[in-house]
């Protein structure tokens, strides 16, 4: 595996109570999860599920509290010095807000040649090797826009600036979490056009971070489905968008709108009651039985196993395939 | 046809800015029926949203006007009426819910009390309790009576935007202007939230124009759709009609680059560009820039709307009749 989760998990400490044990936001709880070269996999769910968290751990950005993080089969804490070095340039994260994520007061000069010189591209190669970037993620005329700064771009060049910024360091896997969802849709194609460009042309890997299903059922081959810090189901996407086993997967699938009338009339939708619990207190047993429609008294009482539904196909219920 | 609520005819609503001014509505004819769900899709910059603050005369900024137009809701002419009769008709016939319900109610107010407030406008304070929680009931919240006296940071995102409906529905509006209800909101959440606007819609025979970017929620929501480019309407018809055969180029493009769950789409056809500046437009067709079917007339000439179908048209040159003519040879 190009990078990995294993049994991952993450808590924050939530407030202090006197004399009394400190809350934890349980995050990310035992995710499992592996991203091959040159494939994308998705990696969904609504807030609160845990999903960013697991990017930022798998990009280095976050230390898990437990379970460990491995890249070309190393964990990383056994990576010192080059090899750590050698990470960090292999694995880089896009975000969703591309103007928050660049430094205002840089023009895209500057900024793509911090991130060279990161690489350790000599200086006096970076200005080519700058606007050989911009070139390729499609912001032409280079010359107009290397001494831009980022707010004299649009939502969608800023994203491409983010990507430019990203194939710098020549990434083997670039985690993107939700990097088309601020984005118009006619600007939101042409982001993933671009991605899908450059995973040909270069083999990178991605894992793809977002709450759009219908984004995700046409970009990926794999796709984790993420609620309350589980990773739930789990499988190839065409396998899970077709007979999903999980019944959030289902629920979710059948509240997604699709842009066809006709379909809209013909599809059967399963409204889910209630709130998704907070992460600070999950519900005992399976963390999805308060809203489930299926829910038995099993699922009130333990937790549930982790079943293979089919080939590759896994999901963390005590019935799954029943709704 | 069922008797036309709101009848909106070639509104133009400006902006003043230091840039120039900027024709955010720029002469949009829409009409939304009687008890009807007339979607307004576009994306941002399309003036979809001006074109709801226009019908409320309610705008974020006090550098829009509307400068022309004419607006009527179940014949009366809103545009007429001075800043008392309209702020009567605010909550009244005519309500209106936004994307982030957080910022819309108050952070120092009980919810129910809020609730309470906007019946009281109308109707004084002597059955406004009652009323509220009826409202409040209605929108499916559970518990009105406790949930009544709690505080908006006390609930989650969906709870929220049910008060916000509460408020805005607590008169029996006949038309609800929804603008981008459940973009801020989880998929699961956003279903609960579409259910009960379906719900109020047949249970308070309540019309709805729905402002959103979502071609999903419109196709699950609507019966009519109006689609919006650069401040203009470019087509209009029918829900069915359009997802199955647009006819402008720019509603193909948007239903080109939609995807779905329903099947894994190659990601190719896509539109270039991006929409123009409001106080720069291009002349002739605001699309042509991007159109991929432009031809000469498409750069000198607007477009007006031409008829494709029962209530289906589009502002294109290609439904000119001497053009199709032109094409079928």
């Amino acid at each position: 595996m190009m990078l990995e989760a294993r049994g991952l998990s993450k808590r924050f400490p939530w407030g202090r109570s006197l004399g009394g044990a400190r809350a934890w936001v349980r995050a990310v709880e035992d995710v499992s999860l592996g991203v091959a070269a040159g494939e994308t996999v998705a990696l969904v769910g609504e807030s609160g599920s845990g999903k960013t968290t697991t990017g930022r751990m798998l990009a280095g950005l976050e230390v898990p509290t437990a379970g460990e993080v491995r890249f070309r089969d190393q964990p990383l804490g056994a990576l010192t010095g080059a090899a750590w070095r050698e990470y960090r340039m292999a694995v880089q994260m896009i975000f969703q807000d591309s103007q928050a994520s660049l430094n205002p007061r840089k023009t895209l000069a500057q900024i793509l040649d911090v991130a060279l010189g990161a690489r350790g591209v000599p200086a006096a190669r970076r200005s080519d090797a700058a606007a050989e970037l911009l070139r390729e993620v499609g912001l032409e005329p280079v010359g107009t826009f290397l001494p831009r700064f980022p707010h004299q771009l649009s939502g969608g060049q800023r994203q491409r600036v983010n990507v430019a910024r990203a194939l710098a360091t020549d990434p083997a896997v670039i985690v993107a979490d939700e990097p088309v969802s601020a984005l118009d849709l006619s600007v939101r194609a042409q982001i993933l056009v671009l991605l899908q460009r450059l995973q040909r042309e270069r083999g990178v890997a991605y894992l793809f971070i977002s709450h759009d299903l219908a984004v995700v059922r046409s970009v990926a081959r794999r796709v984790a489905v993420m609620y309350l810090g589980r990773l739930v189901e789990e499988g190839p996407t065409e396998a899970v968008f077709r007979r999903p086993a999980h019944p959030y997967t289902v629920a979710l699938l059948s509240a997604t709108p699709v842009p066809d009338p006709r379909a809209a009339q013909r599809r059967q939708r399963i409204i889910l009651p209630g709130d998704i619990p907070s992460p600070l207190a999950p519900p005992p047993g399976c963390p999805f039985h308060p809203r489930c429609p299926i829910a038995q008294d099993l699922c009130r009482r333990e937790f549930p196993p982790l079943v293979e539904v089919a080939q590759e196909q896994r999901a963390l219920c005590h019935f799954p395939g029943e709704l | 046809m069922p008797e036309p609520l709101l009848e909106i005819e070639d509104l133009h609503t400006h902006i003043a800015t230091p840039r120039g001014v900027v024709r955010a509505v720029d002469g949009i004819t829409l009409a939304v029926p009687r008890g009807a769900a007339v979607g307004l899709v576009g994306e941002s910059g399309s003036g979809k949203s001006m074109t709801g603050f226009s019908v409320l005369r309610l705008f974020p900024t006090a550098r829009a006007r509307i400068v022309r137009g004419r607006i009527r809701l179940a014949g009366r002419d809103l545009l007429a009426l001075d800043d008392e009769a309209m702020r009567r008709v605010r909550g009244g016939e005519v309500a209106m819910v936004f994307q982030d319900p957080a910022t819309f109610l108050n952070p120092v107010l009980p919810v129910g009390r809020q609730v309470a407030e906007a019946y009281a406008m109308r109707h004084g304070w002597s059955r406004a309790r009652e009323h509220a929680l009826e409202a409040l009931a209605l929108v499916g919240l559970p518990d009105p009576d406790r949930l009544y006296h709690r505080f908006p940071h006390e609930l989650s995102g969906g709870m929220r935007q049910r008060v916000v409906i509460a408020i805005a529905t607590v008169c029996r509006p006949l038309l609800l202007i929804a603008d981008e209800p459940t973009t801020a909101l989880d998929v699961t959440i956003q279903a609960q939230i579409l259910d009960l606007l379906q719900r109020l819609r047949r249970e308070l025979g309540m019309a709805l124009l729905l402002i959103t970017h979502d071609l999903g929620i419109v196709a699950e929501v609507c019966e009519a759709v109006s689609v919006m480019y650069a401040g203009r309407i470019v087509e209009s018809g029918p829900a069915e009609t359009i997802f199955a055969a647009p006819g402008h180029p720019y509603t193909q493009g948007l239903l080109a680059s939609a995807l779905t769950i329903e099947e894994a789409r190659p990601i190719t056809r896509v539109m270039e560009g991006t929409v123009p500046d409001l106080a720069a437009l291009p002349g002739g067709c605001r699309f042509h820039p991007r159109c991929p079917m432009v031809m000469d007339r498409c750069r000198t000439d607007d477009p007006p709307d031409l008829a494709l179908g029962p209530g289906h048209a589009a502002a294109c040159w290609l439904h000119d009749p001497t053009v199709a003519a032109g094409r079928a040879r």
